[in-house]
């Protein structure tokens, strides 16, 4: 699991420290990942709320265009499961 | 803007992370990775 947006790595470390995250914030600096999933609008200044999962392939497995945050794990676990 | 559309190959990236180390999309060769996007750290909605 990783957390993506284009904040600095500093404001990265923070978060990740208050919340004990287990898992890497990532730092999108270029902008050109979050671009290329559909993330963000190209010339945006933020990224949307929204979700994608990478099957062992590398291809996409699932993606979820409109995250709501107390859902979403039991979402993403239902697919795991389907997708076995 | 839309979404990147299911069965597409995934993007390759390379991101650094909190620790200031680089994270590519090949570390998880062979594993499911969720990844999720939010507009700012610490903030709701």
């Amino acid at each position: 699991m990783l957390g993506v947006s284009y904040d600095p790595v500093a404001d990265n470390k923070a978060f990740r420290d208050k919340f004990g995250f287990p898992y890497d914030l990532l730092s999108d600096v270029e902008k050109s990942a979050s671009v290329a999933y559909g993330a963000a609008e190209a010339g945006s200044a933020k990224t949307s709320r929204i979700s994608v999962l990478i099957g062992p392939d590398g291809k996409i497995a699932a993606s979820y265009a409109t995250v709501k945050p107390a859902d979403h794990p039991d979402e993403v676990l239902a697919d795991l499961n389907r997708l076995g | 803007m839309a979404v990147i559309e299911v069965g597409a190959q995934a993007p390759a990236f390379e991101m650094t992370n909190q620790d200031g180390k680089a994270v590519t999309l090949d570390d998880f060769t062979g594993r499911y990775v969720l990844m999720w996007w939010y507009p700012k750290a610490d903030t709701p909605g």
